[in-house]
């Protein structure tokens, strides 16, 4: 019964003491913020603490949880900013944040081989691949627009930034996603010869 | 439309939906009239589909225990610190309305007792303490009223004991 419960109905279970809700919640959810956590973080482990702590937090602010957005967007907002301040905690490649680090390398639009060869053979694999060599605010956008299929406005609520900023975000991280991929493929053609 | 006008962006935002008509039919048209155009528009959904359908990660098996483990633990003192809260405040309300009572009580008495005992009120007196007297004294001397009192005392011992042995061995396991 519970399983075919709204996240606002599941909620307010939660609230009034049914743990049955909160496992419902965590089931629901988890493997959408482990996915986004990973896109912070290489290793798995780092991925379920940040995951971990992320739905603790949530837990802990539900009754604060303002019903004027969805209940997926202030917890990819909670997991944003827990792994963001994790990142400046251990002291990882905050720096590699900085767009201005990591100039887009496009290869030429006209490049047809290349792009015919995208055309066929972009598969999941190679997506997974080209999204992990991702700056982190990249990925993130990705997954959270394509994956976990979040508007402009919900992905500019869920990194506190303006919803057109976040469009010129997205689009800088595609071109970048496309220059991973481009990268990815020619590696496999030159592999194969 | 302006062909040469027409940037990558512009089919990622049409792909997106992110450009709405009369735009984005004015789109479609100059794409379908393009073949390189068009080429790129296929690659977009081409990448876009498998973006979408791309698999979710999957966090080890003991996540969701973990996580309720954790949260279990931190709700854990929360709530007994509630339960005694709500017990105190229910306790201190019953003394307060006792204590209330009986000084109310000791003062009505006290306001209405007259200055010196009467006559007829320590005849009286004397008759409810030897009636009293008398039910004690048969009291007493009553071996099967003392033989229940003594089964009771050990059910209630017996009782206390096991909550004790109990409670210890939660503490333990808890530890």
């Amino acid at each position: 019964m519970i399983k075919h419960l709204s996240d606002i109905e599941l909620i307010d279970l939660a609230l009034n003491g049914n743990q049955g809700a909160y496992v419902d919640l965590l089931n629901r959810h988890q493997r959408y913020v482990f996915t986004l956590a990973l896109r912070f973080v290489k290793s798995r482990e780092d991925a379920e603490e940040i995951a971990q702590d992320s739905f603790l937090k949530a837990f802990r602010s539900l009754a604060a949880f303002q019903r004027t957005s969805k209940f997926t967007t202030w917890l990819y907002s909670i997991v944003y900013t827990t792994a963001m301040s994790k990142l400046r905690k251990g002291k990882l490649d905050t720096a590699s944040l900085d767009d201005e680090e990591h100039p887009i390398i496009v290869q030429n639009a006209s490049d047809d081989d290349t792009s015919s060869a995208i055309e066929f053979k972009v598969r999941g694999e190679y997506l997974k691949k080209a999204i992990d060599n991702l700056l982190p605010d990249d990925a993130t956008i990705i997954t959270l627009f394509y994956l976990h299929e979040q508007s402009l406005e919900e992905i500019a609520a869920v990194i506190n930034m303006p919803a057109n900023t976040v469009k010129v975000k997205l689009h800088r991280a595609r071109q970048r996603l496309r220059a991973q991929l481009e990268l990815l493929l020619k590696d496999e053609v030159n592999e194969l010869l | 439309m302006n062909m040469n006008r027409i940037t990558e962006e512009k089919l990622w935002d049409l792909a997106d939906g992110l450009i709405s008509e009369p735009e984005a039919g004015e789109l479609i048209r100059s794409i379908s009239l393009d073949p390189k155009l068009k080429q790129k528009f296929e690659e977009i959904k081409a990448i876009k589909i498998s973006l979408a359908s791309m698999e979710l990660e999957v966090p080890s098996s003991s996540f969701t225990a973990n996580v309720m483990a954790k949260w279990r633990a931190e709700i854990a003192p929360q709530q007994s610190a509630l339960k005694t809260l709500v017990n105190r405040k229910i306790i201190y309300g019953v003394a307060a309305i006792f204590i209330v009572s009986i000084i109310g009580l000791l003062f009505l008495v006290i306001g209405n007792a007259p200055a010196e005992p009467s006559a007829q009120y320590l005849a009286a007196s004397n008759q409810v303490q030897n009636v009293v007297n008398s039910q004690v004294d048969s009291l007493i001397s009553n071996r099967n009223l003392w033989f229940a009192f003594l089964i009771v005392d050990a059910v209630l011992l017996l009782v206390f004991v096991d909550k004790l042995l109990s409670r210890n061995l939660q503490h333990k396991n808890v530890a």
